[in-house]
């Protein structure tokens, strides 16, 4: 540890400095590729539909040179907003579930797997069902989300805390102990309303964006954007605490802020989801693990490409429930059919940091 | 004094681990803190870097009491290197080490190329500069604790607070690491408080010691002056001789444990 420094050709600063320019520009490089793919994809679900659009009718619409009633009705009333709905609870879902998982240094954590979707379910369910909450207006469906999202976030996390802290074990039962009561109130209350409500919780427990128009865009854009500027600026809080609460406490973190900030904005992005797209699982669990494994554990670069790449990836599944089969399928149930077996995946390779 | 602890208390829940415990240290010191096993001596460490809020007496700062202290303000002039470090996921060695500089930066700055010097500067004190792309859930215990030394020197300290410093180390970064400390404190005019075991090693180090028993100071002062066989046989229950060697001072010999009384 004395002077002695192994010989080699970066010991220098300059050395130093141009390896962290280097690490910069893969990160840009990193971001770009991944804001590439998804301008592809939004591009691609424009044209694919029951009616499909020509890439040049499409940039004929969108400079205006092109005007057909029935193509312009499905690119600006149908389509777009569709895309910007599953761009923004992609996006919402994945910077939750990678906020959740720093947050509790639970590598399996993610909003459908802790219960927090489901809590959120439920407090949109009483909103839905029996106009609870009818004071906050047309905000009444996400406000109510957002209630039961720290609500149930604040559960999982005093049940799955022990004196020796919060270990992922007693957290992940206390998520499954939750979530499977939220859930049962949610069936307790589909048992008693009347049929044509029923029918629209039923549908929208599964999750899906084929009720999703302007309206439903506007109502979740807001809390959504708020929660996710709030995680941004939380990106190098989040490194440290990830790394381990006492150590960020001895580096200068406040971590009951921090940690305050963090529930609060993770409960916006998933309560405003919620709300419009009803429960779509394990999207925070897969979309933070490809990131993770292909650039690192810094916040400050998984941050946006979780919130590129969970827009993608959203709108990939969006696109493939719409379009696979006879009638559209809720892509809730993709994702679910999807993230089982990756859930698996995780806790096999992953078995060491989540056992231990 | 630039650094005074004033008459602190703590407890975990009825039990009480530190008993009134009064010192006062200065900046480039380096300054032992000995005691058997569950003296308090770990909790009084994090008393006086504020994670543990004492339930009386206070600690004071360059005059700054430090629970009135934000907890950047206090980590941008003390840092400290627990015993154990738990990871979850994989940084790389070097972007642990810059987690060191977050006191110093913004809620918006970048890492400026100061930081990267300072960085880099930490981990050639550690010696760990050729590990700087390795993940840490990958090193061995010694490996790791050498990245967390680097990383509370890229907070550029003016106190420096080290919990069992050399567990896990093999004995040649031992006395790299006290060499370093050593330095550190002659040349960066750095306070430094060593909890520690290891009663050979203190012995050569410190420049002052305090031996803790049951969460009360039973002696402090100058190492030659308190390095006693008295003191060793008092508190750790070791017979010890004590002798001056020209080639590095003060050579404390174990000798056997007291059985007497």
């Amino acid at each position: 540890m004395k002077t002695k420094v192994p010989v080699m050709e970066d010991v220098s600063n300059d050395g130093m400095r141009d390896y962290h320019r280097r690490n910069k520009r893969k990160a840009a490089l990193i971001v770009t590729g991944t804001a590439l793919v998804l301008i592809a994809i939004v591009i691609s679900t424009m044209m694919i539909g029951k009616y499909p659009l020509s890439f040049g009718e499409i940039v004929g619409m969108l400079t205006g040179t092109h005007y057909d009633d029935t193509d312009n009705y499905i690119l600006f009333e149908t389509r777009i907003p569709r895309i910007l709905c599953c761009v923004l609870v992609g996006a919402a879902l994945s910077c939750a579930g990678l906020v959740m998982q720093s947050l509790f240094k639970n590598p399996m954590a993610s909003p459908s797997v802790l219960g927090i979707s489901n809590g959120a379910a439920f407090g949109a369910s009483l909103a839905i069902a029996f106009g609870v909450g009818s004071v906050f207006g047309g905000f009444a469906v996400p406000i109510m989300a957002f209630l039961f999202c720290c609500l149930t976030m604040v559960l999982v996390y005093v049940l799955g805390r022990t004196k020796y802290g919060v270990s992922p074990v007693t957290l992940l039962l206390a998520g499954v102990a939750v979530g499977a009561f939220f859930n049962g109130m949610v069936s307790l209350m589909q048992y008693v309303v009347e049929d044509d409500v029923l029918a629209s919780i039923v549908y929208w427990t599964m999750g899906s964006f084929n009720g999703c128009g302007w309206t439903s865009f506007f109502t979740a854009a807001i809390p959504i954007s708020i929660g996710l500027i709030m995680m941004m600026l939380c990106r190098r809080e989040l490194n440290l605490i990830s790394a381990g609460e006492t150590q960020a406490a001895n580096l200068g973190v406040d971590v009951k802020t921090i940690r305050i900030v963090l529930i609060v904005s993770t409960s916006l992005v998933v309560g405003g989801s919620v709300a419009i797209s009803g429960v779509i699982g394990f999207v925070g669990l897969i979309v933070p693990h490809i990131f993770r494994m292909l650039a690192g554990s810094d916040h400050k670069l998984l941050m946006p490409l979780c919130i590129l790449g969970g827009g993608a990836f959203m709108l990939v599944m969006d696109t493939i429930s719409r379009m696979a089969f006879e009638t559209a399928l809720p892509v809730g149930v993709l994702t679910s059919l999807l993230g089982a077996p990756f859930f698996v995946y995780v806790m096999r390779k992953r078995s060491r940091d989540v056992w231990e | 004094m630039d650094l005074t602890v004033n008459n602190v208390r703590y407890s975990y829940g009825s039990k009480e681990v530190v008993k009134g415990v009064s010192f006062g240290a200065d900046r480039g010191e380096v300054v032992g803190i000995l005691g058997q096993n569950g003296c308090g001596k770990t909790t009084l460490l994090r008393c006086i870097n504020g994670s543990n809020k004492p339930t009386s007496g206070n600690v004071v700062l360059d005059g700054e009491d430090t629970s009135e202290m934000s907890k950047k303000a206090i980590a941008r002039k003390m840092a400290f290197v627990t015993q154990t470090n738990n990871v979850t996921f994989p940084f790389t060695v070097f972007e642990t080490v810059m987690m060191g500089r977050y006191a110093h930066q913004t809620f918006v700055s970048e890492e400026s190329d100061h930081d990267v010097d300072i960085v880099t500067q930490a981990m050639a004190d550690a010696g760990i500069l050729d590990f700087r792309d390795r993940r840490i859930n990958e090193l061995s215990g010694g490996e790791r604790r050498r990245v967390f030394i680097a990383q509370a020197l890229a907070q550029e300290p003016e106190i420096l607070l080290l919990d069992e410093p050399t567990l896990h180390l093999d004995i040649n970064h031992q006395f790299d690491l006290l060499e370093l400390v050593r330095r550190l404190s002659r040349e960066k005019n750095i306070l430094i408080l060593i909890v520690t075991h290891d009663i050979i090693l203190a012995s050569r180090y410190c420049d002052k010691i305090v031996f803790m028993e049951k969460g009360e100071i039973r002696d402090i002062g100058e190492t030659e002056l308190v390095a006693t066989a008295e003191n060793y046989r008092r508190i750790f229950k070791i017979i010890t001789e004590i002798s001056q060697d020209p080639r590095f001072g003060l050579d404390v010999k174990l000798v056997e444990r007291d059985h007497g009384e």
